[in-house]
């Protein structure tokens, strides 16, 4: 059956059709609108039990639009088809399974004399799991593309003496081998210095309340710099109600939507309205066809005073364009902006050539804009040109100290909101030994963030670690799990909070995964997890051995320590074999307790435990931020960690609904 | 030895944990570490703890605490420069320990920024009796070049016979593949400031100890060189120096850690027994020599 434009435009022509026919291609664009009206039109979908083979591709596919398709498509089998015209439209197939909901983008396995690699940017092979470019060879690659030898250089490789098709891509490959599609390597945009997959953020907007269709894109504003503009399609214009039943404009119930469910620098800062999606010849959503957007929008959450005097205005400017963030205000810090020691280096060498000034490093790491404006003008001599103005001090949550637990030695700090919002608390269980220092920063951002928001948070350092009492040598990863129960007890003592989200960080979080199943979790976060204890004390101890070489101008002899010493600390032998026995493999019963897992640095076993778990845990989630924290990069191991959005991601994970 | 948690500055801001001798009620005077760079109360490698601990044997008191922002402090004061904040703070810890332990014997300390905050805020407040700093300011002199170029030819006779194989420290090596000069590279105060400050609490009988460790080895590397420093001060018993180059500036192996505790604490102890301005006890108090320094 071939149909004329018209007709496969029109969803009511397309749902007539489909009643006749057994099998079907097409797109996701044209899938979703036809779709769409069947649910609207049809109560009895058992209409389309004719259709017995349905399939869509040529574009990213939403999980959601299969599950649909399954339900309107009763007897349908349903498949993914993932390929372009380079290799003759047919890459790989995947059969989207009756049982289980879908949760992610599998595109399958190649068809025959079709062979799928992915690949890194140096063009090697990847291991299973890891994110790369998906690459095609078979008979089926063309030869290039016509009179177009830089294009056809470019995009067609030969890698193990084959000739392969760069996609373009994302993807990656399971355990269980199928390739997992994530998104194109074009449709990542770095906004504010933060790399955003935008499907994901089109992902939720989707959800938001009055949306039909959407696209996001990061695009140039009117001062040159990114910002994530959303063009939303709506079901209809007028008021609607949002999830406090207040009647509100369309784009702000869009907006808190979004502020809730996304960490700031993901949440778009331009919302358009457009009457429909334009689409290209192909019926694919044309980009290039979307309107500019008016100006960059303001930052999310930022109400910081503006800067006033000319020093004050360049220093903000200087700032905004090293820290990538819109409306630097006298009360923002470069900390806390997500500047880091190399980026202030850089401010301090533009600092002295474009304004003449000497600065110290510390001043810019912990002075706010207005103050280190007035030590300029000082060192210039513009004395009185920055008037002394009332600051607006953070608003401080209510932060108890105290010792709790086993002879009242671990160190516990309370942050109480001071209007508690929900019947939830959260505990972290941090960091051991120096990544406890690391860390420390963006875990007391993440309690007060959460405390803002009407939830109480528990952080407490572990037996002779941090704050806490004890020595290194008498404590075990037993003790450590017993300290975790301690720290449960006394958060629901102190709130009164049954209800308990942990969060679980690096050696922190193998240490939460032993216990979890016994102690009652609402919900599970983790953060760049410790998913195998003994490659974890494999690492430590190469970082110690290259250390000690590199410190050998210090002192040529040793003495032999008591323990084995780890970057700072030393453990008994008992507490080693206990350290490389800890593991995330999802052996323990944990069903019903959601998992949400943020990856802020690449290991190849934490992308295969989180596969493992995702498949055995419902309500998981994976959500990724750039490649920043270096845990086992012996350079930074002093480094406190800035916080670039990783106290808002999981905030946001360890708040969302599940 | 008993721990426990305290908030003070205004509205409570400041986050601190002070240790106290278990069996000692007649204390011997109370240390205030100031945290150092953006490292919490802890210190590095919990340098902070273990020094509080060490110290409490001996009848010390010992209050570390997070300057504002750092570790588990709020900020307060924001539109205040940071030397005036760090100086307000460091002072609400004094009046936090000088009214539950007295002002007798009143002990500043800390490392790098966190020593020299405590530097600066003993010249202000009268109080102190005695600053301890890791790894201050420092400033090359005349002896500072020979003494450097002499290390290096032994470490190239020692390279050349096999006997020393070092990698390149990583920083270094990651410093110069970002092509930017990194922010630890922390700025000494002025010479001129250091004077000023070193020669105001000598006047009033303060004591002032130094341990320079092998991290400060591009600015410092003799025990001598901190008289050659400042040739103007007349140090007399006042002024002590460890030099300690076998350890890096943060101390990461425990042995490191222990030593300097150890070499902290035996100051403290002599000065402990000596100290007060009218009670110091020139000829045996605070002597250049020590069991430390002849192990180095």
């Amino acid at each position: 059956m071939v149909l004329d434009r018209d007709h496969v435009m029109n969803p009511a022509r397309m749902a007539e059709t489909l009643r006749e026919v057994t099998l079907f291609h097409m797109g996701p664009s044209l899938l979703r609108p036809v779709i769409e009206h069947i649910e609207g039109h049809c109560d009895d979908f058992s209409q389309f039990s004719g259709v017995r083979h349905a399939s869509s591709g040529g574009d990213l596919i939403p999980p959601d639009l299969l599950e649909r398709a399954k339900s309107v498509f009763p007897s349908a089998d349903v498949f993914v088809i993932y390929g372009c015209s380079e290799i003759a439209c047919m890459g790989c197939t995947y059969q989207v399974p009756r049982g289980p909901t879908l949760t992610k983008t599998y595109v399958g396995r190649p068809f025959d004399d079709v062979s799928v690699r992915v690949l890194d940017d140096a063009l090697e092979r990847l291991p299973i799991g890891e994110v790369g470019e998906i690459c095609f060879s078979g008979s089926g690659v063309v030869k290039g593309y016509l009179n177009r030898p830089d294009l056809t250089a470019a995009s067609f490789v030969n890698v193990e003496g084959k000739r392969f098709y760069r996609t373009g891509d994302l993807g990656r490959i399971t355990e269980d081998g199928w390739l997992e599609i994530l998104g194109r390597a074009d449709f990542q945009a770095k906004v504010r210095g933060m790399r955003i997959e935008l499907g994901e953020v089109e992902h939720h907007l989707r959800r938001a309340p009055n949306v039909k269709e959407c696209v996001v894109m990061a695009r140039d504003g009117a001062d040159g710099e990114k910002v994530l503009v959303a063009y939303i399609v709506l079901r209809n214009t007028s008021k609607v109600r949002d999830s406090d039943t207040r009647e509100v404009n369309p784009a702000a119930a869009i907006r808190r939507h979004m502020v809730e469910q996304l960490p700031d620098y993901m949440v778009p800062a331009i919302y358009l309205e457009i009457p429909k999606l334009p689409l290209n010849h192909n019926m694919k959503v044309d980009r290039r066809a979307l309107p500019s957007p008016p100006g960059p929008g303001a930052r999310p959450g930022r109400r910081s005073r503006a800067p006033e005097t000319e020093t004050e205005r360049r220093l903000a400017t200087l700032w905004e364009r090293l820290l990538r963030v819109e409306q630097v205000g006298l009360d923002d810090n470069f900390f806390e902006l997500g500047g880091y020691s190399l980026l202030a280096a850089r401010f301090l060498a533009e600092a002295r050539s474009e304004l003449g000034v000497e600065l110290d490093g510390m001043a810019v790491l912990r002075e706010p804009l207005e103050v280190l404006a007035r030590i300029c003008d000082e060192r210039l001599g513009r004395t009185g040109a920055a008037p002394a103005r009332p600051a607006r001090e953070p608003a401080r949550a209510r932060v108890e100290l105290f010792h709790f637990g086993e002879d009242n030695s671990l160190y516990g700090v309370l942050h109480q909101p001071e209007e508690p919002q929900a019947n939830e608390a959260v505990l972290i269980c941090g960091p051991v030994g120096q990544e406890k220092a690391r860390a420390h920063f963006v875990l007391k951002s993440l309690a007060k963030r959460l405390a803002a928001m009407g939830v109480a948070v528990l952080e407490f350092d572990y037996y002779a670690c941090g704050d806490s009492l004890g020595e290194d040598l008498d404590a075990t990863s037993t003790r450590w799990e017993r300290d975790i129960g301690s720290a449960l007890e006394e958060l629901r003592q102190r709130t009164g909070v049954a209800r308990v989200t942990a969060v679980g960080v690096r050696l922190g979080a193998p240490l939460l995964w032993s216990v979890a199943h016994r102690m009652g979790f609402a919900r599970l976060v983790f953060w760049d997890p410790v998913c195998s204890g003994s490659k974890h004390v494999l690492a430590m101890a190469e970082m110690q051995k290259d250390y000690l070489r590199a410190s050998e101008h210090f002192a040529l002899r040793r003495s032999r320590p008591r323990g084995v010493e780890l970057l700072g600390t030393t453990f008994s032998e008992k507490a080693l074999l206990e350290l490389r026995a800890l593991t995330m493999e999802p052996a323990l019963p944990r069903r019903g307790i959601p998992i949400k897992w943020l990856a802020t640095s690449k290991a190849a076993d934490q992308t295969v435990a989180y596969e493992r778990i995702a498949r055995t845990e419902t309500g998981s989630r994976l959500a990724t931020l750039d490649d920043s924290c270096g845990w086992y990069d012996l350079g930074r191991l002093e480094d406190v960690l800035p916080d670039v959005g990783i106290s808002s991601a999981l905030a946001t994970l360890a708040t969302e609904a599940t | 030895m008993n721990e426990r948690c305290c908030e003070f500055g205004e509205g409570g801001h400041l986050a601190g944990i002070v240790t106290e001798p278990a069996h000692a009620p007649a204390n011997r005077g109370v240390m205030v570490l100031v945290s150092a760079g953006l490292v919490p109360k802890f210190g590095p490698f919990r340098l902070y703890a273990e020094l509080a601990r060490r110290l409490s044997v001996d009848g010390f008191v010992t209050l570390r605490f997070d300057l504002g922002g750092i570790g588990d402090s709020s900020r307060a004061h924001s539109g205040l420069p940071l030397k005036k904040r760090t100086e307000m703070e460091i002072r609400a810890a004094l009046d936090w320990v000088a009214e539950r332990y007295g002002a007798r014997n009143l002990m500043l300390g800390g490392l790098c920024s966190g020593a020299e905050d405590s530097f600066r805020v003993a010249e202000l407040d009268t109080r102190v009796s005695s600053v301890v700093m890791i790894d201050p300011f420092a400033y090359r002199t005349a002896g500072f070049l020979p003494r450097h170029l002499l290390h290096r030819v032994v470490r190239r006779t020692r390279r050349a016979v096999g006997h020393y194989r070092p990698h390149p420290p990583p920083r270094v090596v990651a410093d110069r593949a970002d092509g930017a000069k990194p922010l630890v590279q922390y700025e000494y105060m002025a010479r001129e400031e250091s004077s000023r400050i070193l020669g105001t609490l000598i006047g009033r009988r303060a004591r002032v100890h130094f341990v320079y460790t092998g991290g400060a080895h591009d600015s410092f590397n003799h025990e001598g060189q901190l008289r050659a420093m400042f040739p103007e001060i007349p140090f007399g018993d006042l002024v002590t120096v460890d030099y300690l180059p076998e350890m890096d500036h943060t101390q990461m192996l425990a042995e490191d850690r222990e030593r300097l505790v150890e070499a902290i604490a035996r100051r403290l102890v002599w000065s402990g027994a000596n100290l007060e301005p009218a009670r110091v006890d020139r000829a045996s108090g605070f002597v250049m020599r020590s069991s430390v320094q002849s192990q180095s």
